[in-house]
């Protein structure tokens, strides 16, 4: 868990990376560890997003940390137990009533730009599209 | 010492550390290349030894040469030093056990991915050292 509270601050940088990534403009990459994925934002500032195990320890799906950093200098990690109570619902909207589908969501839309799924599938639809007419 | 003399010792200044950040920036993609050679070989170890000098060579870069460099190559080179940080891991990995395809894959895709980024920042401070 983050070691500093969780203000009003880290719950607007959250929820912009969040929407950053769902809008595709946050540049994520794959890296040579499939579970973790990197996204320069600018200068030496820099995120990645790595699947864990369950932070409760179930056997159940990974959870995942999101760490931003300035150089090789982590400035925060973050997971789910960090906004415990935090009204993403109100946020993000309302199929967001559990913080690890947010993280999951997440995790997801930065795999699919990192690997280029998208726009592959587009690009693909698009062949289809014209052979169908 | 006049103005005009001042002016050129600042610009002679300034051509030898634009040559010597591209000299810096075409060596350690050199060294990518070595780390691609090395993993294709399974030679982890050393593989590992080169990665790690080239984390450390390009953390000095970024800070000794910081005034020459743009945001942009900025953010490349800590992408870069991300990118080798997680090889690395996955170097010492595979030190105990077999990488599966998909990981040898992954590492292999990363090189090239480096080495381009490299090339391209080497490139861009290369064709610098001529103009004023």
């Amino acid at each position: 868990m983050a070691d500093f509270p969780i203000n009003a601050e880290v719950i607007a940088l959250f929820t912009k990376i969040f929407k950053g990534t769902l809008k595709g403009v946050i540049q994520w990459e794959k890296t040579a560890d499939t579970s973790m994925l990197v996204a320069p934002l600018e200068g030496e500032y820099g995120l990645s997003l790595k699947e864990i195990p369950d932070l409760d320890e179930r056997d159940a799906p990974p959870d995942h940390a999101l760490s931003l950093s300035k150089g090789r200098q982590i400035i925060f990690i973050l997971n789910r137990k960090d906004f415990e109570g935090i009204d993403f619902q109100r946020l993000l909207g309302e199929k967001y009533e559990h913080v690890y589908t947010v993280f999951r969501e997440l995790w997801i839309n930065a795999y699919l730009k990192a690997h280029k799924i998208t726009e592959e599938i587009n690009i693909i639809s698009s062949i289809l599209d014209k052979k169908l007419k | 010492m006049s103005k005009r003399a001042e002016e050129a010792a600042v610009e002679a200044r300034n051509l030898i550390e634009r040559k010597s950040v591209a000299q810096e920036l075409r060596e350690c993609g050199d060294d990518i290349n070595l780390i691609k050679i090395n993993s294709e070989n399974s030679i982890w170890p050393v593989a590992s030894f080169i990665c790690n000098r080239l984390i450390l060579r390009l953390t000095f870069i970024i800070n000794r040469w910081s005034d020459h460099f743009c945001d942009d190559t900025k953010s490349n080179l800590s992408l870069t030093i991300t990118q080798l940080d997680t090889l690395n891991s996955q170097f010492r990995k595979f030190i105990i056990r077999t990488p599966n395809q998909s990981e040898m894959s992954g590492i292999l895709s990363v090189a090239v991915r480096l080495s381009t980024i490299l090339a391209a920042e080497y490139g861009k401070y290369e064709s610098t050292i001529n103009k004023k």
